[in-house]
């Protein structure tokens, strides 16, 4: 399956569909994004994915700034993209790098994002945080080590202090944390899998009452250095690399 | 799978020798061993190693009598392209000990078309018969299992005689589902070896068990070499002498100094083959350069381990660096094991088999806890506060630069040590973390471990330790000891201080806290620490009443080991924004034995809470700010905490604890002044 990823020894970027095999080998389904740079291209996208489609600028300054508007949702017809996308463009001026894409619609809920790096220490590490500059800044998120089993699952969405977002918080429904839950374990189940995926990022995953939608996701890979030297066979840690703990 | 796949895709075409499936390994009864590919080379070795196999072991083997190997059978098996045929070798001071091979039969099971593959292998060992019995068989069994899943062979094949018991067993006890019949008189076996969950489990047993062998031949040593004993006073080997005799040591004590006659008024041998009897371990003293020559000399003696006090190896820098790869390298070579260098060395303090293999004049008293560290300086104060503090130590190990014996042996060690009831680990350096979480996890479920990491936000580690740092920063190092159940603590003191709670209090059931005292203003500020700490105070005097609470009919009623819901205490309609313990650990040995000390078994668990089941009674600040640290372990039964945190599912679980850094704590000596 990662057969094709060996290719650059320095390690690449995954494609999207790339990514999208590798993440459904794990029952994981990434959404389709399609990336455009004109109208033309988003009427098009939008109508091949049957409408019912979003907008939205993908630029890093621009994403999770609700103040911004960087995405324009429930576009059901070519009047009402054509619509959005001059719209967007008077909005965000810097429209050469806002990078659009059209993706299908989905479900409301709350955003979070998990990523998975290969430590050069730890080696597989998972992490868990709501979306949003906020978040990030303050750096709450939840780390665990792979393997992990579903208390730590259970355990680690929450940790975070923006868990109550989740769980009902002032007056909304608690969304599905059970589909985080499993969507941890089969992200913990892949970084443990394969060493040679660096960094796995699914930066932007709804969560809805019922479910999530995985709607952006990125990766690289890099040659594996440390092959799980002790996991499937017993051996000593080598002279001269790192010495045991 | 795809591991195995995606390694053997980056692999150039056979027959480049496949260097990364060398390794060193660790036998049954805790020596050492390498393991690598077979060589064109090794025709030679091959041939000696024959001819110290027994006959029968000869017929077993190949089904006939077969004295000598012709030399187009040694060819044969030395010249492997180690695609369809590979061939394994296990060396001991590189003479061959056992050969394991497998051979891919041609296109056997998916015929999907000329050219295909074949993924079944036929797989056959051959051990020398003074090492069978040391699970060798078993070792390459599961190291031709990752070759083979790496040149993508599916399943193995074995033919063996019926007679050949220790061989069925090998295949039997690996965790595979073996199929098997009889036909011609000759078994036949067949497995699919990709990893099975039993396979993995019946691996880290058997590692378990070789990691504790190793260790107990240091501490259950019956004869000690003291290497570089020397006749002055105030020198290193001097005083290692002198504290092994002082140290009350019922073993045999030799000392060994090529330049004196006697040391110490015990005769001197001018290296360890001169001993006359067997040596278990060597303490070493001598200068950097001259360790590598007395690891040979202890080699050809049989000693099973060194414990090497010579300063100047990594922490010096690159040439000494260098010259400890030389050492272990000498170490494993040879089979033995290494404790240090720059080490202080280890302790038992054990009635029956009291051993100062150390630096160390202090004998810290006979108790129970076990305890690691790195440094030698650090030891020293460490083994003081000890003493001071009166906590005892069963076994004590000060690894230096932890070449080779590290704090997952010891982990391994005291699981199953019954001497030992609370782990203690400073953590200088964690070398290789993943295999610290996977022993620790299980270790924790049985006796607290509780770790001091050195170096938390700077990643700082002493020179000598070899480590890469971590780029998930110390929010990781945290969810490692959290997901492990391992107690972090931050201080020495704070360590000493929850290791004594834990071999003396009985488990607080909760984090409540009651506060005695005779000022309003001292029990203010002790509930406002324990607040802090998160425990749940009640300023005031004496044990509250408080209202009867409610109980689960589900839950056991086995104290030690239920987890304790504070959703039955009154607070709990208060939205707490302390860590809540939402589980108790099962330490059976020490826990129940502790509980049952202090609530005297007439009276019922529950109503005696108030005043046994939380540790006020010796010092309430201390206790509060303990049992934050204690409410963030959980054992990691796969069975009931699921259940369990269903049950507490709604409880959003504080921020504090998941925030990357906490804020320094300083001892609880002072614990008013933490603020």
């Amino acid at each position: 399956m990662l057969s094709a990823l060996t290719g650059a020894p320095d390690g690449r970027q995954l494609t999207d569909e790339e990514l999208t095999t590798v993440l459904a080998a794990y029952g994981v389904d990434l959404w389709e994004r399609v990336p455009v740079t004109s109208v033309d291209e988003a009427v098009a996208a939008g109508e091949r994915l049957g409408w019912d489609v979003v907008l939205k600028a993908t630029a890093a300054h621009l994403v999770q700034r609700p103040d911004l508007a960087h995405v324009w949702r429930n576009i059901d017809t070519e009047d009402e993209m054509r619509d959005a996308w001059q719209t967007m463009q008077a909005l965000i001026e810097t429209r050469v790098t806002a990078d659009f894409v059209v993706q299908r619609n989905a479900p409301a809920g709350v955003p979070v994002s998990i990523r998975a790096v290969e430590d050069p220490l730890f080696g597989p590490v998972v992490s868990f945080g709501v979306s949003g500059a906020a978040s990030d800044l303050l750096g709450d998120r939840a780390y665990r080590i792979p393997p992990m089993d579903q208390l730590d699952a259970h355990e680690m969405v929450r940790d975070i202090g923006a868990a109550p977002l989740l769980l009902g918080y002032r007056g909304s429904e608690p969304v599905d944390v059970a589909s985080v839950e499993r969507l941890l374990l089969h992200v913990a189940q892949l970084k443990n899998d394969l060493p040679q995926v660096r960094r796995l990022d699914l930066s932007l995953v709804v969560v809805g009452l019922q479910g999530l939608t995985v709607l952006t996701a990125a990766a690289r890979v890099e040659a594996a250095t440390d092959a799980r030297s002790d996991w499937y066979v017993r051996r000593m840690v080598e002279a001269g690399e790192t010495q045991p703990g | 799978m795809t591991q195995a796949q995606q390694r053997s895709q980056s692999e150039p075409a056979a027959p480049a020798y496949p260097r990364h499936w060398e390794a060193d390994v660790l036998l049954r009864d805790g020596g050492t061993a390498h393991l690598r590919p077979i060589s064109p080379a090794d025709a030679e070795l091959l041939v000696s190693f024959y001819s110290e196999v027994s006959d029968q072991s000869k017929y077993l083997r190949f089904f006939a009598a077969m004295p000598t190997l012709s030399e187009r059978e040694v060819r044969r098996f030395v010249d492997v392209d180690q695609q369809d045929r590979v061939g394994m070798v296990l060396t001991v001071a590189e003479r061959i000990i056992a050969v394991g091979q497998f051979e891919r039969l041609p296109g056997a099971v998916e015929p999907g078309g000329p050219e295909s593959k074949g993924d079944l292998a036929e797989v056959a060992f051959l051990v020398q018969d003074k090492h069978q019995h040391r699970g060798i068989g078993q070792l390459l069994l599961e190291h031709l299992a990752q070759v083979g899943r790496e040149v993508e062979v599916r399943k193995f094949v074995a033919e063996i005689l019926p007679e050949n018991a220790g061989m069925i067993q090998v295949f039997r006890e690996a965790g595979y589902q073996v199929k098997g019949g009889y036909e011609e008189g000759v078994m036949h076996l067949e497995f699919a070896i990709d990893p099975t969950t039993t396979s993995l489990e019946v691996m880290q047993s058997r590692e378990h068990r070789a990691e504790t062998a190793s260790v107990r031949r240091f501490f259950g040593a019956r004869s000690v070499a003291v290497v570089g004993a020397s006749r002055r006073r105030d020198t290193v080997g001097r005083q290692l002498v002198r504290n092994l005799v002082l140290g009350d040591y019922q073993g045999r004590v030799y000392v060994v100094n090529p330049s004196a006659e006697a040391v110490a008024g015990m005769p001197a041998y001018a290296s360890v083959s001169d001993i006359p009897d067997e040596v278990d371990i060597a303490v070493v003293a001598v200068p950097s350069e001259a360790v590598p020559d007395v690891v040979l000399d202890c080699a050809n003696k049989g000693v099973h381990g060194l414990v090497v006090v010579s300063s100047g190896f990594a922490e010096t820098g690159p040439a000494g660096r260098r010259l400890q790869r030389q050492l272990l390298r000498v170490c494993r070579t040879y089979g033995l094991r290494l404790v240090g260098p720059n080490a202080l060395g280890i302790i038992n303090t054990a009635s029956d088999l009291a051993l100062n293999a150390s630096l160390s004049p202090v004998m810290p008293p006979r108790g129970r806890a076990g305890f690691f560290c790195q440094s030698g300086a650090l030891g020293v104060a460490i083994l003081e506060n000890v003493s001071r503090r009166g906590l005892g130590l069963s076994t004590f190990v000060s690894a230096g630069n932890r070449a080779d014996v590290s704090g997952n042996d010891l982990l391994q060690y005291w699981e199953e040590d019954d001497t030992t009831e609370v782990v203690l680990l400073y953590l200088e350096s964690i070398g290789n973390p993943r295999k610290f979480s996977r022993i620790a996890r299980r270790v924790s479920r049985r006796k607290p471990v509780i770790a001091v990491k050195s170096g938390r936000t700077t990643q700082g580690v002493p020179m000598g330790h070899a480590v890469r740092a971590s780029e998930a920063g110390q929010a990781a190092v945290d969810a490692m000891f959290r997901q492990a159940g391992v107690i972090q603590v931050d201080t020495l003191d704070e360590m000493f201080d929850v290791a004594q709670l834990l071999a003396h209090q009985p488990l607080p059931r909760g984090n409540r806290v009651a506060v005695v005292g005779n000022s309003d203003a001292l029990a203010l500020m002790a509930s406002d620490a324990a607040a802090a700490a998160g425990s749940r105070s009640m300023p005031g005097a004496g044990c509250l009443p408080r209202p009867a609470p409610r109980t689960s009919s589900t839950r056991s009623t086995t104290p030690s080991t239920r987890p304790t819901s504070t959703r039955s205490s009154p607070c709990s309609s208060r939205r707490s924004t302390s860590p809540v313990p939402r589980w108790r650990p099962c330490w059976p040995s020490w826990g129940s034995s502790r509980t049952s000390r202090w609530c005297p078994a007439s009276s019922p668990p529950r109503a005696s809470r108030s005043c046994c089941g939380s540790p006020t009674s010796r010092g309430a600040q201390p206790a509060a700010a303990r049992s934050r640290r204690t409410s963030r372990r959980r054992p990691r039964s796969a069975r009931w905490p699921l259940r369990w945190s269903t049950a507490a599912g709604s409880t959003a679980r504080s921020r504090r604890s998941s925030l990357p850094t906490r804020p320094t704590r300083s001892g609880p000596a002072a614990p008013c002044c933490r603020r």
